[in-house]
C-alpha cells in the first residue's frame, strides 16, 4: 500500500505544462484502476532474424519513465540486425495492464515494421518503448487505441532516427477513461519522417495525441498530420512541438492538426509550437476546428442520401484525407460511425 | 402535348394536369422574422416546362429551398404536392426519393467523397426508399460512362471529389450529369445558366431537353432569358414580391428581357 500511495503522488497533473489538459494523477485517484503498480508482460510476434532478450531498464528523470523502469521488472530488448528485412510485421498485442519497457533497435539499412494493439478491457497501462532505427535503417510504425470506457492508458514512443533513417508512423485511437500517446523523435541526422494520426471520441473519452520532435542535425524532413473528431462530452488534445536545434539547417517540417466538434458539449485542446534556434529551415503550423458544413449535409441530402449517412460519408471522408487510404484503420473507422447511427 | 403519351388504363389523369401544386403558399427565413414567399400558387403539369423568372431578392432561391426542404426556410401557410403527396411533411432526402431533384445555383464542393462514389450512394439510398433493390455496379459504370461522354464529362473528373476545384462550368454540368443519371421525375433548376459559356450552356441545354418527357415536370429559375432560348418553356411565370405576379407562354420572356420587372416589384 505505501508503494501504491507514492505511485499514485508522483503521477504527472495538471499542474505540470505538458500536462495541464491531461490529468493523469486525478484520473487515476478517482478511478483507482488496477495494474498501477505490477508489470504488464505483452506479446510479441517473433520474426526469424530477430534477436530477443532482456535489458537494463532505461534510466530517465520523469516519473512514468521511473515508473516503467521500477515496476516492469525488467525491459524487453529486440534487436534487428544491420540490413534485416521481413515480410511480416512485428505485432505487439497483450498491452492490457501495468507497466512494461520495451526496446526495440533497428540495425544500419534494416527495415521493420510494427504493428501495436492497445487494447483493454479495464486498468492502468504505462508502456515506455524505445526505438532506435541506425544510419539508413527504416522503421514503420502503426497503432491502433482500441480500449474499453475504464482504461486509464500511457504509451510513449522513444523513437531515435540516425543519419539517413525513416519514420512512418500511423496512428488511431478510440479513447478511453484517460488515453495519451506520445511521441518522441530525436532526429540526429538526415532524417525523413511522415506521421498521420486520427481521434475519434464519444461518451466522454479522452484522448491525447503528443508528439515533440527535436532536430539536432542538418537536413530532416517531417510531415505530421493529425485529424480528430469529438463528439458527445468527449475531449482531445493535440500537443505537437518542433524543437529545431542550431546545427539543425535546412529542416524541412510541417504540423497540421484539424478536428471536428460534433456536439457543443465535446471539446478539443491543441497546442501546436515551433521553437527555432536554425536561421535556414522551413517550418510551418497549422491547426483548424470546425463543424460539418451544414450546406454540404443539405446537399447530399437532396440527392437522396438520408443525414446520418451523410454525416458518416463526411467524416469518413474528413478522417481519409489525412489518414491515408489505410483500409484496415478506415474500417475501424466506418465501424465507429455505423455504431454510432 | 397529350398525342405524346400512349393511350393505357394506366393514366394518371391527375398527374397531367398538376404533378407539382403549389397553393397559397407562404414561407418565412430569419425564424420566422422575414417573409420571402407571399401566398404563392403555381401548379406544373407532367411533361410541361414551366420557368420562373424575376428581379434578384424576389425569392426564387427561396423557393427552391422551400420545396426541397433547407433548414431554416419555414413554411408558415399553404401547402406543396408532388403527384398528390405532401412535400412539406417529407425530410430532404424523402423528397428526393419521391423524384424531387434540385440543380443547385452553387453545386458544393465535397471533399474527399469521389463523384461516383457519391452518385452511388445517392442512387441506392434512393431505391431503397422506394423500396428497389439496388443498381450494380457494372450497370452503374456503363451508364455513367455514356452520359458522362453525352456531357463531354472527362471519365477521371468522375474519379475525383466531387465539385473539388472544378470550374464553374463544370460543376454545372456535375448538376446535370446527376440528374441524367437519377433521373427525377421533377427537376427544379436554379439559375443553371450562371458560369456557363455558349458552349457548355448547349451542352447543358440538350441534357436537359433530353430529359423532357411526358411523365417528368420541370421548373427553371432563371434570372436572364437567355437560358430559355435553349430549353424552350411551356409556361413563364414572373415571381415578384414573393408571389407569380404574372404568366405568359414562351414568348412572355423575351418580353420581360426588353422592357425589365419594374412593371411587378
Amino acid at each position: 500500500m505505501t508503494l501504491m500511495y507514492d505511485v499514485v503522488a508522483h503521477l504527472p497533473h495538471r499542474g505540470l505544462e505538458a500536462w495541464k489538459w491531461s490529468d493523469l494523477k486525478s484520473t487515476v485517484e478517482a478511478r483507482k484502476p488496477d495494474g498501477l503498480s505490477g508489470p504488464m508482460r505483452p506479446a510479441l510476434s517473433t520474426l526469424d532474424g530477430m534477436i530477443i532478450g532482456e535489458t537494463k531498464p532505461a534510466e530517465g528523470s520523469d516519473p512514468m519513465t521511473k515508473m516503467a523502469s521500477i515496476l516492469s521488472g525488467g525491459a524487453t530488448k529486440i534487436t534487428v540486425p544491420d540490413g534485416a528485412q521481413f515480410d511480416q510485421p512485428l505485432v505487439l498485442r497483450d498491452l492490457r495492464q501495468g507497466n512494461a519497457q520495451i526496446v526495440i533497435e533497428i540495425g544500419k539499412g534494416a527495415s521493420l515494421s510494427v504493428v501495436e494493439h492497445h487494447e483493454s478491457d479495464a486498468g492502468f497501462v504505462n508502456l515506455d518503448l524505445r526505438y532506435t532505427v541506425r544510419e539508413g535503417g527504416s522503421l514503420s510504425r502503426t497503432l491502433i487505441s482500441q480500449d474499453g470506457n475504464d482504461v486509464v492508458r500511457y504509451a510513449r514512443a522513444h523513437v531515435t532516427l540516425w543519419d539517413g533513417a525513416r519514420f512512418n508512423q500511423t496512428l488511431l485511437t478510440f479513447g478511453g477513461a484517460f488515453t495519451r500517446l506520445e511521441t518522441r523523435l530525436a532526429c540526429m541526422g538526415a532524417v525523413e519522417v511522415d506521421m498521420s494520426g486520427a481521434y475519434l471520441l464519444d461518451g466522454s473519452r479522452h484522448a491525447d495525441i503528443t508528439h515533440y520532435i527535436d532536430f539536432a542535425a542538418p537536413g530532416s524532413t517531417v510531415r505530421d498530420t493529425v485529424a480528430g473528431v469529438v463528439t458527445d462530452k468527449s475531449r482531445g488534445v493535440f500537443q505537437g512541438k518542433f524543437h529545431v536545434r542550431r546545427p539543425a539547417q535546412q529542416t524541412d517540417a510541417e504540423m497540421r492538426h484539424d478536428a471536428l466538434m460534433l456536439s457543443d458539449k465535446a471539446k478539443i485542446n491543441a497546442k501546436p509550437e515551433l521553437e527555432i534556434y536554425a536561421d535556414d529551415v522551413e517550418c510551418a503550423h497549422g491547426n483548424t476546428i470546425g463543424q460539418l458544413d451544414e450546406q454540404s449535409l443539405f446537399y447530399m441530402r437532396q440527392r437522396g442520401i438520408p443525414e446520418g449517412q451523410a454525416r458518416a460519408l463526411l467524416i469518413e471522408a474528413f478522417i481519409a484525407a489525412r489518414l491515408g487510404e489505410n483500409e484496415d484503420m478506415l474500417a475501424l473507422v466506418r465501424d465507429w460511425l455505423e455504431s454510432r447511427s | 402535348m397529350l398525342s405524346k403519351i400512349s393511350i393505357s388504363d394506366t393514366i394518371d389523369f391527375e398527374r397531367l394536369t398538376a404533378m407539382l401544386k403549389i397553393q397559397n403558399l407562404t414561407a418565412t427565413v430569419d425564424d420566422g422574422n422575414k417573409t420571402i414567399i407571399k401566398d404563392l400558387s403555381l401548379t406544373v403539369p407532367a411533361g410541361e416546362v414551366h420557368a420562373i423568372m424575376g428581379p434578384n431578392g424576389a425569392g426564387k432561391s427561396t423557393l427552391s429551398y422551400v420545396l426541397t426542404g433547407r433548414d431554416g426556410y419555414d413554411v408558415t401557410d399553404g401547402s406543396v404536392t408532388l403527384d398528390g403527396e405532401d412535400l412539406l411533411e417529407m425530410e430532404p432526402e424523402e423528397r428526393a426519393a419521391a423524384g424531387l431533384f434540385l440543380s443547385f445555383q452553387y453545386p458544393l464542393e465535397i471533399p474527399g467523397v469521389p463523384t461516383l462514389t457519391f452518385l452511388r450512394t445517392a442512387m441506392n439510398a434512393q431505391r431503397k426508399a422506394r423500396g428497389e433493390d439496388e443498381v450494380s455496379a457494372p450497370d452503374f459504370m456503363k451508364r455513367a460512362r455514356e452520359i458522362a461522354k453525352s456531357l463531354k464529362i472527362a471519365p477521371e473528373m468522375l474519379r475525383r471529389p466531387l465539385n473539388v476545384g472544378f470550374s464553374g462550368g463544370e460543376k454545372k454540368r456535375m448538376e446535370i450529369f446527376q440528374m441524367m443519371m437519377l433521373e427525377p421525375s421533377f427537376l427544379v433548376m436554379d439559375e443553371t445558366d450562371s458560369g456557363l459559356d455558349v458552349d457548355a450552356l448547349r451542352i447543358v441545354a440538350d441534357g436537359v431537353n433530353a430529359l423532357r418527357a411526358p411523365d417528368r415536370g420541370m421548373l427553371i429559375i432563371t434570372h436572364y432569358q437567355r437560358l430559355l432560348d435553349y430549353i424552350v418553356p411551356d409556361q413563364v411565370h414572373v415571381l415578384a414580391g414573393g408571389k407569380i405576379a404574372a404568366s405568359g407562354e414562351a414568348d412572355f420572356a423575351k418580353t420581360l428581357e426588353k422592357e425589365g420587372y419594374d412593371a411587378y416589384v
